[in-house]
């Protein structure tokens, strides 16, 4: 066989299920992999060889004894480093967590391995999932497998990096503010942001709990359903977890290919915020994207939208008082532990006052109301980008705790903040390159709970285009 | 806010704050209560924030999902 680390993840589950491919193949094609990429990117904080070795063997004896296997069995896939595994270091990006080792196991994380997922290693991330750019003062810039001088995006650098180029055939991230769409998009893979309370959070480092949301990075639509399907539903343990049952997410993609697929699918492009101040050649491929989606029959709308920019500032109010809260004890007594840009950030939060944080978090509810009934009553899912403009290189967003900051930073996350305060599902698919060679984004809205409608309209247009699923030449 | 109103503030929490971070944060406070200027200011008393975990399941919010 041909390399398999190039196979997609439900090519891969198909050959293991045949018998063409076993576990142990599997797991020593991406280790040795990872072993020539890693010391490029710089994607991986720790790895478990033995550990997943152990599994791979584990799954393939199940095998030949006829024992059920499960719907990843045997594939290799690698976390952001902030998801707890009982009796392992998990460093959050940070030095102070340098030696944290939780006694519990997060619950997605039990899930992948009830799943039969081979954990092969913690990723890189921004220092407590703060950033958006894929710095990081500890561990190194996780560089982007493209063009290794851009920024890889963040929070989850490491799960972008290692997806695109590779190295594993999925992995999870957080997104409080963008944190898997934008290295999703700017490492030219799929990632979902989940509706808040879809997956659970339990076992994840918090954030900001109201809006945190653990989601997932795969190479393509079809993957990324596939791991998302495994992922959401209810949870017991974690208080934020909706009951609401999960949907058939797979299911929903099974006429993608089909001329026609979307006929009756709305799409907006919203009048305001969105594509304000974007750059011309994001624009065209944006437009090219959409060109694709009506080829399918989808029929494509302009839509009014509110202030969306004053909610993307207005998010900061819930996100830094939320934020300060769990690192307070450490600002008064690590101070010095925390990277400048992090701790900046941070700051923030002891600036916003009690008020101005519960009329921020009450207004959530008022700005939802009116996103349904003036937005969302005209289509059945936004159509906007990712990133206004071409991946920026690492020398124009290193800005450290300096003045120019936030305004470097909060042009990042334009378009994916707000939708984390309300609290909306965002499916970001690669839709291209740009002249530098760096990948772009459509990013797909939906309304609460609506995954299933945007993995099919995902997979609609990576069946009819080709510029779906890109693979870097790393 | 003033920085140096700011930067007591900040202080009385038990964190060290020099004047120069202060005033990077009351840079980052001025597009907050800007936002707050724009989009608060007719918010209703009768809204709560548990409703918003009830208005994410609700059947107004639910639409074509497959």
């Amino acid at each position: 066989m041909n390399d398999p680390t190039t196979l997609s993840l439900r090519q891969a589950v198909r050959l293991m299920t045949d018998g063409h491919l076993n576990a142990e193949a599997l797991l020593e094609a991406c280790l040795d992999r990872v072993a020539r990429v890693q010391p490029k990117l710089n994607c991986f904080v720790r790895l478990r060889p033995e550990a997943a070795r152990s599994a791979a063997r584990g799954a393939d004896l199940a095998v030949r004894q006829g024992r059920a296997s499960g719907p990843l069995h045997g594939i290799p896939l690698a976390h952001k480093d902030m998801f707890y595994r009982a009796g392992e270091v998990c460093t959050c990006g940070s030095k102070i967590r340098a030696d944290f080792v939780p006694d519990l196991t997060a619950t997605v994380l039990a899930r992948l391995d009830a799943a039969g997922a081979i954990d092969i290693g913690r990723l890189n991330m921004a220092e407590f999932a703060m950033g958006p750019t894929g710095h990081n003062e500890h561990f190194g810039r996780c560089r982007n497998p493209w063009n290794v001088e851009h920024i890889s995006g963040g929070s989850s650098s490491g799960s972008g990096a290692a997806v695109a180029a590779g190295l594993v055939f999925g992995a999870l991230g957080s997104d409080t503010g963008g944190s898997v769409r934008l290295p999703a998009a700017a490492c030219g893979v799929v990632g979902i942001k989940p509706t808040h309370g879809r997956v659970s959070t339990f076992g994840a480092m918090p954030l900001s709990h109201s809006l945190d949301t653990v989601g997932v990075l795969a190479r393509d639509v079809g993957d990324c359903a596939k791991l998302f399907s495994i992922l959401a539903g209810p949870d017991a343990s974690d208080a934020a977890s909706k009951r609401k049952p999960a949907d058939e997410y797979e299911g929903a993609m099974a006429h993608a290919g089909e001329e026609g697929s979307l006929a009756g699918v709305i799409v907006g492009v919203p009048s305001r915020h969105y594509y304000e101040a974007i750059d011309d050649e994001v624009a065209a491929l944006l437009a090219a994207s959409r060109r694709v989606l009506e080829r399918q029959g989808a029929k494509i709308v302009d839509v009014p939208i509110g202030d969306h920019g004053a909610i993307n500032d207005l998010s900061n109010a819930v996100l830094w008082p939320e934020a300060v809260s769990l690192h307070l004890p450490w600002l008064r007594e690590r101070p010095q532990d925390y990277a400048a840009q992090t701790r900046a950030r941070l700051l923030v939060g002891l600036g916003v006052s009690a008020p101005l944080y519960m009329s921020a978090a009450r207004a959530r509810t008022a700005l939802l109301q009116e996103f349904l009934r003036d937005t969302f009553s005209r289509c059945d899912m936004l159509h906007v980008p990712v990133l206004k403009r071409p991946v920026p290189t690492a020398a124009e967003t290193d800005v450290g705790g300096s003045p120019t900051m936030a305004r470097t930073l909060a042009q990042i996350v334009a378009n994916t903040r707000p939708l984390n305060y309300l609290g909306l599902p965002a499916l970001s698919v690669p839709i291209g390159l740009t002249r530098s060679g760096l990948p772009q984004a459509m990013q797909l809205v939906g309304r609460p709970f609506a995954e299933a409608l945007l993995f099919r309209v995902g997979a609609a247009y990576e069946a009819k285009s080709d510029r779906g699923a890109l693979r870097p030449p790393i | 806010m003033d920085s140096r109103v700011l930067l007591q503030v900040m202080t009385a929490s038990g964190v060290k704050v020099t004047a120069d971070e202060a005033e990077v944060v009351a840079r980052s406070l001025a597009p907050i209560e800007h936002a707050e200027s724009e989009l608060l200011s007719s918010l209703s008393l009768d809204i709560s924030v548990a409703q918003f975990v009830g208005l994410l399941e609700s059947d107004t919010a639910a639409g074509r999902n497959t």
